[in-house]
């Protein structure tokens, strides 16, 4: 029954979903506690002033002034690393595909089902595809409530922008996801996979950081290869989405979905 | 259309890297209607071939057929008229028997709770708990109700009764009986000589990858040798008996020896005549003592196939 794999992955990882998604969702809330006082949010600004860029290349880059503001200090301080925090549940996910079931051997059982790899592949996928988006919906829903519950008086923050500024965190998740997915398919091995895309997820990200403060370093250069790069996890709260680079991101995750299935097609299984 | 063989390869082969062969040209039908075991010591090449029925694995040359399709073109279409448990069960640990059981039902299109109920009553199984919680032997059943619940046309079964206690043994033999009586077809690989000598309507050997022998249970049960035992009344040296012509795999500890022996007994009888002999059993041989003609301890065949 075509969605029965789907419903199935939906019905046995939501839970981790939830917790995923309120421990994320609650560091971001955590951050309002903060922006209440005005006179840190002033003080952080006048220190980001006086950082030297690697350091505020590290906080997400450029605008000390913005990063002064509650909209810059929430996405210095949390949209910065939003893509970070999702990297870990995207891996998680991402081994849950392919991984994990064929390193304990399930796929034994379950490959002799009249079931396509391809169909298996993309309702896994597509199940951990919805459960980022409802790990978004938790995140954006505890910023959201925490700022209601507060006053968005007291903070001045556009509800909107925080939107926009989960939803940015998607594409890039999203890539990952589908990164993991690449390496079960091509190795059909755990510990592989689960090296490789902690390799990607830090790589990426420290490249990146790198690379904007030493723009003439070989990382300037290395840093186009990065997804870090092409999420700008600090200015949309500023300045909104940034559809060319959530583009490229989704591109990318495309990319390397149809390749998995491919590559998953042509394997031998659980050798 | 109905195909009558419902398990066809032509030279299957699979080969890995450092050109070492789990299977090497294998050509086999299996029929409609009855049970074939496959037979061989571990590491033979058994899962190697069903994973390449399953298309789990694929094949380095040849080709196979299951129901008259393609096993590799036509997989999904195929592995829905099966039914299959693997050697080494591994199911997801924190779920139930019963959430297994559904999810496996949903994605072969449902499932009949009823069937599946009369299954687990029948191997005295409780479907009610976590996977984590069962024995091997509770695992086992379970792997079974999940081959048999869609009642599907062939049964393919990697070591099937391993873990099952001896009562147990019986239910799964006369689940296979009826399967067969339904027009089913199973094919079950097994290195138990007493399993497959208890259902299986045809055997074939399997040693290093290479299928030595494909052979009718009641034909093999008649192998043209026999297992002579003799106690004499003193301890007697192997090397007259080795030396009788037709005699073979001789074994003697003190007054007693044994050996099997091709054609008439005219020439062992004229060797014994100077001994004094307290007594003398002839037996037909034992499943496993014609197995044993395929595979010495050492490895290498013996006899010619029975």
């Amino acid at each position: 029954m075509i969605g029965a794999v789907f419903i199935e992955t939906l019905r046995r990882h939501w839970r981790g979903m939830l917790w995923w998604g309120f421990g994320s969702g609650l560091l971001g809330a955590s951050q309002l506690l903060v922006l209440q006082d005005a006179t840190t949010i002033q003080q952080m600004g006048e220190l980001m002033a006086t950082l030297p860029p690697v350091f505020i290349d590290a906080f997400g880059g450029g605008d000390a002034q913005y990063m002064g503001t509650p909209a810059g200090y929430l996405g210095s301080n949390f949209f910065s690393l939003g893509l970070i925090i999702f990297a870990f549940y995207a891996v998680i996910a991402g081994l849950n595909v392919i991984a994990n079931e064929e390193d304990r051997g399930q796929f034994d059982l379950l490959l002799s089902l009249p079931l396509a790899r391809t169909r298996l592949v993309i309702e896994k996928s597509a199940a951990f595809a919805l459960m980022l988006i409802g790990m978004a919906v938790i995140v954006f829903g505890c910023i959201a409530g925490g700022l209601l519950l507060v006053g968005t008086e007291i903070i001045e923050v556009d509800m909107t922008r925080v939107l926009e500024s989960v939803i940015n965190i998607l594409p890039g998740a999203l890539a990952i996801l589908m990164f993991t997915v690449f390496v079960s398919a091509l190795t059909g091995s755990r510990p592989v996979a689960v090296g490789a895309s902690a390799a990607f997820v830090a790589i990426g990200y420290f490249v990146d950081i790198i690379g904007k403060s030493a723009p003439d370093s070989p990382f300037g250069g290395l840093s186009v290869l990065s997804y870090h790069r092409y999420y700008d996890g600090v200015f949309v709260m500023r300045d909104g989405l940034n559809i060319g680079n959530m583009s490229i991101l989704l591109v990318v995750a495309a990319i390397l979905f149809a390749v998995s299935i491919g590559l998953f097609n042509r394997r031998d299984v659980g050798v | 259309m109905e195909h009558n063989a419902i398990i066809q390869t032509q030279n299957l082969s699979k080969q890995y890297k450092g050109n070492v062969y789990a299977l090497k040209n294998l050509n086999l039908d299996v029929q409609r209607g009855e049970i074939f075991g496959y037979l061989g010591p571990n590491g033979a090449g058994k899962t190697t071939t069903i994973k390449l029925l399953l298309d789990m694995i694929r094949p380095s040359s040849g080709q196979a057929q299951l129901f008259g399709s393609d096993v590799t073109r036509d997989s999904v279409a195929v592995r829905g008229r099966l039914g299959f448990l693997p050697g080494e069960l591994n199911l997801w640990e924190r779920q139930t028997s019963m959430q297994i059981i559904r999810y496996i039902g949903h994605v072969r299109g449902g499932v009949d709770l009823r069937y599946v109920h009369e299954l687990a009553e029948r191997l005295q199984f409780d479907l009610t708990k976590k996977v984590r919680s069962y024995s091997t032997g509770n695992k086992r059943k379970l792997g079974l109700i999940l081959a048999l619940m869609n009642q599907p046309e062939l049964l393919i079964l990697d070591e099937p009764t391993s873990g099952l206690d001896p009562l147990m043994q019986q239910i799964f033999n006369e689940l296979m009986r009826e399967a067969r009586d339904a027009g089913r077809t199973v094919f079950l690989s097994s290195h138990v000589l007493g399993e497959v000598q208890a259902i299986c309507d045809r055997v074939g050997i399997l040693r290093s990858g290479v299928l030595q022998s494909v052979q009718r249970v009641d034909s093999l049960s008649q192998a043209d040798f026999r297992v002579v035992t003799i106690r004499f009344q003193a301890p007697v040296a192997a090397g007259f008996l080795t030396a009788i012509p037709n005699v073979t795999d001789v074994h003697v500890h003190e007054q007693e020896a044994k050996f099997q022996l091709y054609g008439d007994f005219d020439p062992v009888l004229r060797a014994l005549s100077g001994q004094y002999i307290t007594s003398m059993e002839v037996e037909k041989p034992t499943l496993e003592d014609i197995f044993l003609k395929f595979y010495n301890t050492d490895g290498v065949r013996q006899t010619e196939p029975v």
